[in-house]
């Protein structure tokens, strides 16, 4: 397997599990680690030069077993880019005492051979299911960053205890897994309580990119530009059965950036939903952004269409613009892919999210 | 619906682009291609402009004139640009991003002959401006001839199109040669400046454009290590070699007029050299970094023509096999002569009369039909001054003297195989001390997994943005010019004798003599 070339270069890899083992206990992992690298390069298993490398730590903590399945394909494809020791947590307070570990080296293949990285897939039962960071810290490989990704929906107020603030300097979310409308308000003000203990990424926030970049990029144009303060509508649409949390992103990215809380007339926000075969649940459709300026309007419209994504700009009845660019459809792990090259906070997401929880609980 | 009143301030920004890594895209423009039908706009220009377009990064609105002398329909032009995406493109051409981009697309005949041979261009402009929002902003590209150059400058400058109206930009960029010696770049750039000033004028050094040479500086200004090592204390002397396996490639009459030196040394190499040595810029503003790097070529000890031929060495490939293949000799070549003395290998010592590198040389070459295509630079650390291993003190292994340890090397390969390789020494596993060495190697691609752009992409991009960092400045390509013009003329008074030519066999690494001047120096080139 090697990269691909063109729009599906940046699209992870696939890798193999070249060893696997078992270990019980916390002591037994790294023992049975040195083991397992020593025998790949005894017995040349592989074609190509070796190379054990660690850029970061990567903490997945899964509600089940059905998403550690998950978590653990993911840790296998994104191992090419981003190769890290990867460590898999399921637990169940409520099962048996128990630590027991599933090892393997994840190799994947480069243009300059085979780049491996350990997986460790780890249950955990009983009462120390409720200190993880005491099982998972001993594991971690010093000095490189530690990013814990909560995989599924675990519950928020759990998820920013006091376990990931110890261990990890990310966390890595998706927002767009939570059904529940009051979502945004609990993670924004989950948000707001540990400060800047943890940097937080949305997998549902990077979902959202290309529509802000182009959103963004389509009031560059100098006739275009005096139009971005405005906006009197937006009209959002996305797919599903409910407005999903990307949707709410996008209007509280526009709401802080343009600050429109700060405003006397703020400008009507609308967001529907359809289901539709044509795009995954939660992804936009439309975007469709009105605006009157000095007694002239411009209607600044995205459009979904097909795998490509039309944009329209249309000042004063006449179209002044129009632009397709492919849309790129990252899957969750390829976003997570991108979210793992991010360092240092951001902070147009916590100011959209915040919006995004306002306008989303007013609705 | 209510109405807005608006700020005229806010409105000078898009708070929107804040935080978005393709915040900065270009202002819609124009960009006019004269030479349109010729093989760099096939090739090269519009395949890279589609492909920005299929990565969203043009404007919308954003238009492409293509402007020749050849008589042919815009619906011609366009499908003729299809034709080129399709065969020469990174990306696959897609339908509904090429429909959109095509839109954009016109195509003007043109005759600077004629007094309203441009008329036909303004009128596509203005029109486009009404159109699609262009706003008077306009690149033009002189993808022609550089006899051509001035001419073409001194007209736009005559209808008026080099100047800005409003907040609208006009830049023009020009392709190597600029000029063919110091006086002529010299003649040349004052011969623009008539037209365009300093700030429009974009000269394209593709290697520039280059992921890998932008990664050199990355590589020595974003890593504290390497940068306390980078001087004449612990670097014996940098190579910077230029290979092409293939040969003239049809361009016989054009490579007798240029040659080796004024084709590669004078724009690659000296800007690769430069971007080596340079000291460390305080910002990475275009300005400052062209000024470090003029200061560096400033550094440079003149080669005096007397000196020419015992600084450096010439050479002219003859037939010889390359890839399992016979190849004919340079002379065999079309549209060379017979007889020809134009050099196809050049090998120099360079160096540079300033603090960090005095004492430690940079030798450069480059030639065509050598043994495989590669562009590398090495920086050659001194050797350890003492080894512990050998000298008076038995060891299992024996004596190991210092000078039978390799120094350690450090190689940036800009293409092919981009990427960074540290030579350094380790024991042998086992109970004797045997040393080898060993390479550390860093591959630029699969790193990273992600295709780089073409290096026109960048540097197109860049001329829409207005960033001139990439883009070498009048007193660059002067400076380069000073140096190489000496050894030209140099060579003019001593020139080979007609039986020294060819003096190096296709395939090989280039005449014997080229190996001899390095022996001298007590040193030997790279085996790449």
């Amino acid at each position: 397997m090697t990269a691909g070339s063109g729009a599906a270069s940046e699209m992870l890899t696939a890798s193999t599990p070249l060893q696997v083992s078992h270990a019980s206990g916390l002591h037994a992992v790294n023992r049975v680690l040195a083991e397992m690298h020593r025998e790949m390069l005894r017995s040349g298993g592989i074609e190509g030069a070796a190379v054990r490398l660690s850029v970061l730590n990567l903490v997945a903590a899964c509600v089940d077993v059905e998403s550690a399945d998950m978590a653990s394909q993911a840790v296998g494809r994104l191992g090419a880019k981003h190769p890290a020791r990867a460590i898999i947590i399921v637990a169940t307070p409520d099962g048996r005492d128990q630590i027991e570990a599933d090892l393997s080296l994840q190799c994947s293949a480069t243009d300059s051979g085979q780049v491996c990285a350990e997986q460790v897939r780890l249950h955990v039962g009983g009462e120390v299911a409720y200190h993880l960071a005491s099982v998972v810290t001993p594991l971690l490989v010093p000095d490189i960053p530690v990013y814990l990704w909560l995989v599924g929906a675990p519950p928020l107020r759990q998820a920013f205890g006091q376990d990931a603030v110890a261990i990890s300097e990310r966390v890595i979310i998706d927002s767009g897994e939570y059904h529940d409308a009051g979502t945004l308000r609990t993670l924004s003000e989950e948000l707001v309580r540990v400060g800047n203990a943890i940097a937080i990424s949305d997998v549902a926030w990077e979902r959202t990119r290309m529509w802000r970049e182009l959103i963004a990029q389509s009031f560059d144009g100098e006739d275009v530009r005096p139009f971005v303060h405005g906006i009197t509508r937006v009209d959002l649409e996305c797919g599903g059965d409910h407005v999903s949390a990307q949707t709410w992103l996008i209007a509280g990215w526009l709401a802080s950036r343009l600050g429109w809380a700060a405003s006397p007339r703020q400008p009507e926000v609308v967001a529907a939903f359809r289901a539709t075969a044509e795009v995954a649940d939660r992804d936009l459709i439309r975007a469709a952004l009105r605006c009157h300026v000095d007694g002239h309007q411009a209607l600044v419209t995205l459009e979904r269409r097909g795998s490509a994504l039309y944009s329209v700009i249309d000042v004063d009845g006449g179209i002044t613009a129009e632009r397709a660019v492919p849309i790129t459809e990252p899957d969750t792990v390829d976003l997570v892919g991108r979210l793992l090259e991010v360092s240092g906070e951001d902070p147009v997401y916590r100011d959209a999210l915040r919006s995004a929880a306002v306008l989303s609980s007013a609705r | 619906m209510t109405e807005t009143a608006v700020d005229e301030a806010a409105v000078q920004s898009n708070p929107l682009s804040e935080g978005l890594r393709q915040g900065r895209i270009p202002l819609p423009c124009v960009v006019v291609i004269f030479g349109a039908t010729g093989d760099l706009t096939k090739r090269k220009l519009v395949p890279a402009l589609y492909a920005l377009a299929a990565d969203g990064l043009l404007p919308p609105g954003f238009s492409i004139v293509g402007a020749g002398r050849t008589e042919q329909s815009t619906e011609e032009f366009r499908a003729a640009m299809r034709e080129d995406v399709q065969r020469y493109g990174r990306v696959p051409l897609r339908e509904d991003v090429w429909n959109v981009f095509a839109a954009g697309l016109r195509y003007c005949w043109y005759d600077l002959d004629a007094p309203d041979g441009l008329h036909a261009l303004h009128q596509t402009l203005e029109e486009l401006d009404r159109e699609r929002g262009t706003a008077g902003n306009r690149i033009f590209y002189f993808s022609i001839p550089p006899s051509g150059f001035a001419p073409l400058a001194g007209r736009l400058g005559e209808e008026g199109l080099s100047r800005a109206q409003g907040d609208g930009f006009r830049r023009m960029v020009v392709e190597k040669p600029f000029g063919h010696n110091l006086e002529s770049a010299r003649d040349l750039n004052s011969k623009l400046h008539m037209a365009f000033s300093e700030e429009q004028i974009y000269r394209i050094d593709h290697y520039l454009g280059k992921e890998t040479v932008q990664n050199l500086l990355v590589f020595r200004f974003a890593n504290g290590i390497f940068e306390p090592l980078w001087n004449r204390q612990y670097i014996d002397h940098v190579q910077i070699t230029v290979a092409e396996n293939i040969g003239v490639e049809g361009r016989g009459a054009y490579y007798e007029e240029s040659g080796a030196l004024r084709d590669i040394i004078q724009n690659h190499v000296m800007q690769l050299m430069a971007i080596v040595g340079m000291e460390a810029p305080s910002n990475f503003r275009a300005e400052t970094v062209r000024d470090e790097k003029v200061k560096l070529l400033q550094a440079v000890r003149p080669i005096h023509p007397d000196d020419a031929l015992s600084h450096t060495v010439r050479g002219q490939y003859g037939a010889g096999w390359i890839d399992g293949e016979t190849v004919p000799g340079y002379r065999d070549e079309p549209g060379v002569a017979p007889d020809s003395l134009r050099e196809t290998f050049v090998a120099m010592k360079v160096d540079i009369d300033n603090w960090r590198w005095a004492g430690t040389p940079f030798y450069l070459r480059t030639g065509k039909r050598l043994p495989k295509r590669a562009t590398e630079i090495a920086i050659q650390f001194r050797r350890v001054p003492h080894s512990p291993f050998g000298g008076n003190t038995p060891t299992p292994a024996g004596s190991l003297p210092a000078d039978s340890i390799d120094p350690n090397l450090l190689v940036l390969r800009i293409q092919p195989d981009e990427g960074i390789t540290l030579r350094f020494s380790a024991k042998i596993p086992g109970q004797s001390m045997r040393i080898r060495t060993v390479n550390m190697d860093f591959l630029y691609g699969s790193a990273f997994l992600k295709e780089s752009p073409e290096a026109y992409e960048r540097l197109l991009l860049d001329c829409m943005l207005g960033d001139t960092t990439l883009f070498a400045r009048e007193d660059e390509v002067e400076e380069a010019w000073r140096f190489c013009t000496a050894i030209l003329d140099g060579w003019r008074a001593h020139p080979p004798d007609p039986n020294e030519f060819p003096n190096y066999e296709a395939g090989s690494w280039g005449p014997q003599s080229a190996r001899e001047f390095l022996a001298r120096d007590g040193r030997q080139w790279r085996r790449l």
